[in-house]
């Protein structure tokens, strides 16, 4: 039973740093209908920018994260006006060559800088912990959680309140339409972009700071964005803690219960059982309904 | 106030619209009327930046619009209510109806409550989603969104799409409120009947030309323009 507690602990605390992994994916999927293949190596570029500051400056990661998140927005701005634009209205295929070509770039240019080798970004705090009896919470995970579900919370009431939130929705929804509003949808789609790559960012570095990263981890993030993504229903950002969730769960459990290797099996088990079931996503509405087509 | 002059738009390769001109003058109702695919959207939307023309001028207030993209020639002053309406289906009326406010600095709330008491249908559904409305209600709310950029010139594409002719004559009366408020409109039509009874002037467009232009009575009772669209010898 304490073994059952820890795993579902365990989950549920990975579960919503899974669900900031995964948000920014299912914004950019959701609304820009762009699938972003490069959104793992991103995050595991905000992994190492957070390392390398704390390594080599000193900066606190907490700090690093911020900066992170910064140079990753600006980058996400750049690659997205710069160069996915260019292919916005081009059959799916071409911006998932592109975001692929974008991750090899990604990946391989860090595993030149710095090696394959397994880094984590050591805090004094992170390996602390509540215990309750032999039930333990690692604050570093308490920490990751509460951040991820505070800035997915952020990003749910910016996107429902906000002018500019409301011009991304309206944007995703019928690009053509919004601009006649007055809305710069080359903008729009930037910025929608870089905010997801700074999510991602945030994400990668609390990666770092609860566990072990290396370049080529970012498949596996893109992978579990995928899954996250899909479950929560595209596009939703409480769909997406959900659906975090609900993978941290299924991860935890099936690495306490069955063969390590099986464990993406199972989370992806997951996924189709929810699109025989549900295939609009855990919170989703009926995609179809919520979108003009040009 | 505005004036195309031998515009030549299509896109791509494929020309639609062949030397056309047309003038929109202040506080005037002008309806553009002709059968499908004589290319009446297409001019719409090349005077509000969606394509671009490939010959002539469109300027307004005597500014030249060419080479402006949409999202530049709303904040000269012209709405466009696209054929369909393409309301944002998933988002409210209210957010439908703020989104037409996008450009503007201030909150438009004064811009929010004249559409309302225009049309108190809307008023009684702000919360309800948009795809969720009836086709009158959303047709009101895609105007209700085109003056809420404060326009000066409203150009309405395809008004009477799928509506009960009842429905349609009250919604061509708040033409002429927008209109008494200071505003034109530019009405595209495939209800030739309606939009020529209520234009002051208007123009047949046919197969990329205009064939006809005239006072709305005079075309009402021209006999070519009776037996093509009204079906009447």
């Amino acid at each position: 039973m304490e073994q059952f507690l820890q795993a579902t602990i365990n989950g549920l605390l990975q579960g919503g740093l899974y669900a900031l992994v995964g948000v920014g994916f299912s914004l950019v999927w959701g609304v820009i209908h762009v699938v972003n293949i490069a959104h793992g190596a991103f995050v595991i570029l905000g992994a190492y920018v957070a390392w390398k500051l704390d390594g080599a400056f000193g900066i606190d990661p907490l700090l690093g994260l911020v900066v992170a998140a910064v140079l990753l927005f600006v980058i996400g701005y750049a690659v997205q006006r710069g160069v996915i634009n260019l292919v916005i209205n081009a059959p799916i295929w071409m911006t998932l060559l592109l975001t692929f070509g974008l991750e090899l770039l990604l990946v391989n240019g860090l595993i030149l800088i710095f090696t394959g080798d397994y880094r984590s970004i050591a805090t004094s705090y992170a390996s602390g912990g509540l215990s309750f009896g032999d039930v333990r919470i690692p604050y570093g995970r308490l920490l990751a959680f509460g951040l991820a579900v505070l800035l997915t919370g952020l990003l749910a009431m910016f996107m429902s309140r906000s002018k500019t939130g409301q011009a991304i929705n309206a944007t995703g929804m019928d690009r053509v339409t919004a601009r006649l509003m007055g809305i710069n949808a080359r903008h729009i789609y930037a910025l929608t972009f870089a905010i997801s790559a700074a999510l991602a960012g945030a994400a990668g570095t609390m990666v770092g700071i609860v566990g072990t990263f290396n370049p080529v981890d970012a498949g596996v993030f893109t992978l579990r964005s995928f899954v996250i993504a899909v479950l929560g229903g595209l596009g939703n950002m409480w769909g997406a803690l959900a659906g975090g969730i609900v993978l941290g769960l299924v991860e935890a459990w099936s690495g306490q219960y069955l063969s390590g290797t099986l464990i993406h099996a199972i989370g992806f088990g997951v996924l189709i059982l929810v699109l025989i079931v549900r295939p609009t996503g855990l919170l989703g509405r009926p995609y179809s309904e919520a979108r003009a087509e040009t | 106030m505005l004036e195309i002059k031998s515009l030549e738009a299509g896109y791509g390769r494929i020309g639609v619209l062949w030397d056309i001109d047309l003038t929109v003058g202040e506080q005037e109702i002008v309806a553009l009327v002709g059968s499908n695919g004589a290319g009446k959207t297409t001019l719409l939307r090349a005077v509000s930046g969606v394509i671009a023309p490939t010959k002539g001028s469109i300027v307004f207030e005597g500014r030249d619009l060419s080479g402006l993209v949409p999202e530049q020639v709303v904040r000269r002053g012209i709405a466009h209510v696209p054929e369909g309406r393409r309301l944002f289906a998933g988002l409210t009326v209210r957010e439908n109806l703020k989104l037409g406010a996008f450009h503007l600095k201030d909150s438009a709330s004064a811009d929010f409550d004249r559409v309302v008491e225009l049309f108190p249908r809307l008023g009684e559904r702000l919360d309800q989603i948009a795809g969720s409305l009836s086709g009158g209600e959303q047709q009101m709310c895609a105007i209700g969104r085109g003056l809420m950029s404060r326009p000066k010139l409203i150009m309405i594409d395809e008004l009477s799409l799928g509506l009960a002719p009842n429905l349609v004559d009250q919604l061509l009366e708040r033409l002429e409120t927008i209109r008494s408020e200071g505003m034109s409109v530019l009405l595209v039509e495939q209800d030739v009947d309606a939009a020529l009874t209520l234009a002051e002037r208007a123009y047949v467009l046919e197969t990329g030309q205009i064939a006809l232009e005239g006072s709305g009575d005079e075309l009402l009772f021209d006999k070519r323009v009776r037996e093509a669209y009204l079906g009447v010898a």
